[in-house]
């Protein structure tokens, strides 16, 4: 049975009791009422007799007719109040009262009618007095009998009236409470059945959403009938499978896209792997193109140098020993123009020829650094193109790397033709800091300026000096930023990583620079006594044939030794003790700003003259800081040479003689 | 532990737990009813008692009460005593030959006014058509009048006497004009047959049975206003003080003979017939002119009061004064039994109260 139709019949049960109580209380009201109602004749009948009574002794006493006639109404009235009497009460035992009472009506009506005929009998019908007496004695004491009778039947219908309805009273109320524990036992094990029914469904279905609730989708609820709960529960099942299918499709899908993922992460790795492989492999094709490609600057560099010492140290040592020659052989021969022509064209090949070394590869870089490298690039830059540009530097570490030196120079130079070809300006800045562990070189213009974008958007407009400085610095960890606008001038930022300026990479790149180390305290070499022991460390034996065979012919100058490279300068200065070393700049091994410093610092009294194709002021300027007491250049005539060696000699020579 | 399945166990225990309380209540009920009907069953030692009631109509709740074996049911080892009309009865109880007798209530009257220690116990029976007076239309009486001057047998100091005496008066003859002549109920036939008397006083079923051998030959005189028969049970002041349980059993059965008969008004009369040995068409005519009912009430009173002054007028007795009646009636039995049924004027109502 459904829920519904149990909480109906519980519904029903209530208004059916409610119908039966009701109907209980109106035919409990009812039987009631018609009880207060024989209550109310018995009232009447008592009221009607007591009058009568009264009527009675009325007429005893004064035997008047009045009395007589009232009497008889009286009493007929009395006839009609136990005639209804008769008609309304239903009770058997009140009923034979009743009939009881009506005999005695009818008796008294006839005692009494005695009594008045005894006493209104006329004269001739009279009896005796003593009889009369008699008669009226014997008939009162009936009438009293009756009367006494008829109060105690009265009292009889009062108390079975009244008993009637307290039964009625007892009755309806005990039934209406009967129907209503009756009602309410029902409704209460109805309750506690549906309560129950309830309950138990309820459980079932907790328990079994439960077990449902933990996973297990075979399991199914088992409730039967055809109650809510039954249909609920099928419902439920049904949903159960329609979730335990999908729960199986999702799972399946779930361990297909497991599977793919697994086939995709694989593939993935696969792809990462080939990726990786390819990346690394690219990266190291990339490294071995930039590589390749700064293997390729550093040879063009190299080949630069190579061209620029062949010029320095082959050709220009050539013509300047051939001028040197032809000098010392013009001394002693006339003065012909023809020899001063041959002079001057050698004087100009050895010009020519030192620019082109210097501008394949500037000596200063190498022997000077980087800062003195761009100070002459400054005032080439000047010198050929009018370009006045201004140099501020605040670098304060030595930059070793050859190379990044290189880098460096090739990078601001290519800068400084750019401005030149195209700012259509005069002047430009180079700025040099470090910071932030970067060593910044900012080039900047106030000229026209252009858009750095067009560049990005055509790299092939960038040029490829920007595209090769652009490719360097990244290959090496640094960048280059362009800030330009049109109209605004433009700035180039070369950011280079400080570590790269000492690191490992370059510093395999760059020459390593011998420490001073202070030889042994050797003796000083007997040497002769006034003349000035020299030694010549020149890498062109041409040159260094030259110079002996130019100072052989002073009688107060002794070649005490030569040496092909700065290191074996410094080895003959340690052993030789010479008072002067005349020291070309350019040589293998060690060159002789080195091998000039090393010397100084270990044997100060020792005359450094540095020699050099080269006219720079800075190599000059490098030669004095690295010691050197004098330099001078190979174009130079034979005198300037043996002036420069003489010099402190005299001085000293002076400074004995005053002594 | 799961969730519903700990509702199940609470709905198996709640259930178990109702079950005994059920059982506990089934147990303490039946053992009440047990012990209780074996109080009710528990025989007290029956008591013996010696019954002189009358074996007509008169009497007829101590009959059928003899018959349906009530006394027996109250605890009462009944000797009856049968006699054909109440005075003799009582007779027979006055003289120890029985402990109770039935009895109409002139006889009362005259045996307390002789100085006789009764008790009244309960009034079992009343009819205002027991009597009548029967007379012979050979003998030119034809209406109450023509009695004047006549033989009249009757039993004195008996209803029919005590009807013959108001009838008389009740239609202005006086007693001296008419001559009594005492006749025990059985001679009235024979005495009115031979012409020994000229009418007759009697009481039922002596009267009925008169009046079926007479015939056409007499003419009856009825009064219902003059006078109203009872019948009584009586018993000795001295014998009712010491054995009052016995007087409620003895009551108490005749109640219950009073609801039979109420309730089986046919079948009373066949038991009637059976132990008076009347015809049952004679019990069915009188049968409605009677009242069972056990009482005891004022009528009584009043009637024993009017017979008093009658008796005295006619110097039955020697007493000169009427007795206060209830002094002769015995209201504790009654009121134990059946208390509604006493019926006296000016005592406490020890009825229950509806």
């Amino acid at each position: 049975m459904t829920v519904r139709k149990r909480l109906h019949l519980n519904t029903a049960a209530s208004a059916i009791t409610v119908l039966v109580v009701a109907l209980v209380l109106s035919i409990g009201l009812y039987r009631i009422n018609r009880a207060f109602g024989e209550l109310d004749i018995a009232d009447e009948i008592l009221k009607g007799s007591f009058q009568r009574y009264t009527l009675l002794n009325d007429y005893l006493m004064n035997g008047n007719q009045r009395a007589r006639e009232q009497w008889f109404s009286e009493h007929a009235a009395i006839g009609n109040t136990l005639s209804i009497a008769s008609q309304r009460v239903q009770n058997s035992p009140d009923k034979k009262i009743i009939a009881e009472m009506i005999v005695d009506h009818e008796a008294t009506a006839k005692l009494f009618t005695g009594i008045v005929e005894n006493r209104e009998s006329t004269s001739a019908d009279r009896v005796p007095d003593e009889l009369s007496a008699a008669i009226e004695q014997r008939h009162l004491t009936q009438l009293n009998i009756r009367l006494y009778d008829k109060i105690l039947n009265i009292d009889a219908l009062r108390f079975s009236a009244r008993s009637r309805v307290f039964s009625e009273l007892k009755r309806t109320g005990g039934a209406i409470v009967v129907f209503i524990i009756i009602a309410a036992a029902l409704s209460a094990v109805g309750s506690w059945a549906t309560g129950r029914f309830i309950n138990r469904r309820i459980s079932m279905l907790r328990r079994g959403s439960s077990i449902i609730g933990q996973g297990d989708l075979d399991h199914r609820i088992d409730i039967k009938g055809n109650d809510e709960f039954a249909d609920f529960s099928q419902a439920f099942n049904a949903m159960t499978e329609k979730l335990r299918m999908s729960h199986r499709e999702l799972r399946n899908e779930i361990a297909d896209r497991k599977r793919a993922e697994e086939a995709l992460q694989q593939l993935n790795e696969t792809l990462e792997q080939q990726v990786s492989d390819r990346t690394e492999l690219a990266e190291a094709r990339s490294r071995q193109l930039q590589a390749l490609a700064v293997e390729l600057i550093e040879a063009e560099e190299k080949e630069r140098r190579r061209i620029a010492q062949i010029l320095h140290d082959d050709l220009q040592q050539m013509l300047a020993a051939a001028k040197m020659q032809l000098q010392t052989v013009s001394e002693s021969l006339p003065d012909e123009w023809m020899l001063k022509n041959v002079c001057q064209i050698l004087e100009q090949s050895i010009a020519k020829s030192r620019r082109l070394s210097h501008e394949l590869s500037p000596a200063v870089l190498h022997h000077s650094g980087l800062v003195k490298g761009l100070e002459w690039l400054c005032g080439q830059m000047e010198e050929r193109f009018g370009l006045k540009t201004a140099l501020e530097t605040g670098l304060d570490m030595p930059l070793e790397s050859t190379p990044l030196r290189i880098f460096l120079f090739r990078a601001v130079q290519e800068l400084l033709f750019n401005i030149v070809k195209h700012a259509g300006v005069k002047t430009a800045r180079i700025e040099i800091a470090g910071s932030s562990g970067f060593l910044a070189i900012n080039v900047s213009d106030a000229g026209r300026g252009f858009d750095p974008a067009l560049i990005d958007k055509r790299p092939d407009k960038m040029g490829f000096g920007l595209l090769t400085i652009k490719e360097r610095a990244k290959y090496i960890g640094g960048k280059l930023g362009i800030e330009s606008s049109p109209g605004k001038g433009s700035r180039f930022a070369l950011a280079i990583p400080m570590a790269m300026l000492d690191s490992g990479s370059t510093r395999q790149l760059t020459r390593a620079v011998p420490k001073p180390v202070r030889p042994p305290d050797l003796s000083t070499p007997p040497s002769v006594a006034g003349d000035t022991r020299v030694i010549f460390a020149d890498d062109h034996q041409v040159m260094r044939q030259g110079l002996i065979q130019l100072v052989s012919k002073q009688p107060d100058i002794h070649v005490v030794g030569e040496a092909s490279n700065g290191r074996e300068a410094v080895e003959q200065a340690r052993r030789l003790r010479p008072e002067v070393i005349v020291m070309d700049i350019s040589m293998p091994e060690m060159n002789g700003i080195d091998a000039t410093r090393i010397i100084k610092s270990e044997m100060p009294q020792i005359r450094v003259i540095g020699l050099s194709m080269h006219d720079d002021e800075s190599i000059s300027q490098a030669m004095r800081e690295a010691g050197a007491d004098a330099f001078i250049s190979k174009t130079v005539g034979p005198a300037d040479l043996l002036k420069a060696i003489y010099a402190p000699d005299r001085e000293k020579r002076m400074q004995n003689l005053k002594t | 532990m799961h969730p519903s399945k700990g509702m199940d166990s609470r709905i198996r225990k709640s259930t178990i737990v109702l079950l005994r309380a059920v059982f506990l209540f089934v147990a303490v009920i039946g053992a009440t009813i047990l012990v209780y009907s074996e109080g009710l069953t528990a025989n007290e030692p029956a008591d013996s008692i010696t019954l002189a009631y009358v074996n007509t109509t008169h009497a007829v709740l101590a009959g059928v009460a003899l018959r349906n074996g009530y006394f027996q049911e109250e605890g009462l080892e009944v000797t009856s005593r049968e006699h054909s009309f109440g005075k003799s009865a009582m007779a027979d109880m006055l003289n120890g030959n029985a402990d109770f007798a039935t009895v109409a209530d002139p006889p009362i009257m005259m045996e307390v006014m002789r100085g006789r220690k009764i008790y009244v116990l309960a009034t079992i029976q009343k009819s205002n058509k027991d009597n009548a007076i029967v007379a012979r239309r050979d003998a030119g009486i034809i209406d109450p009048s023509g009695l004047k001057g006549r033989r009249i047998g009757t039993t004195l100091g008996t209803t029919a006497d005590f009807f013959l005496e108001a009838f008389l008066v009740a239609n202005s003859i006086r007693r001296a004009d008419v001559e009594k002549i005492d006749l025990v109920p059985e001679q009235l036939h024979e005495a009115m047959d031979n012409g020994r008397v000229d009418a007759v006083s009697a009481f039922q079923p002596f009267l009925a049975e008169l009046q079926h051998k007479m015939g056409a030959g007499v003419v009856s005189f009825y009064d219902e206003s003059i006078y109203t028969w009872t019948f009584s049970v009586v018993a000795r002041q001295e014998y009712v003080r010491k054995n009052p349980r016995t007087v409620e059993k003895l009551l108490r059965a005749l109640v219950k003979a009073e609801q039979f008969v109420k309730m089986n008004p046919q079948e009373a009369q066949k038991i009637v017939a059976e132990y008076s040995g009347m015809p049952i068409g004679l019990i069915r005519d009188i049968w409605p002119g009677m009242r069972f009912a056990v009482t005891l009430d004022q009528f009584l009173v009043l009637a024993l009061e009017d017979e008093s002054r009658w008796a005295i007028e006619t110097e039955a007795v020697d007493r000169r004064k009427i007795p206060n009646y209830l002094e002769y009636f015995y209201f504790e039995g009654l009121e134990a039994v059946k208390p509604d049924a006493v019926r006296i004027l000016g005592r406490p109502k020890a009825r229950s109260q509806p």
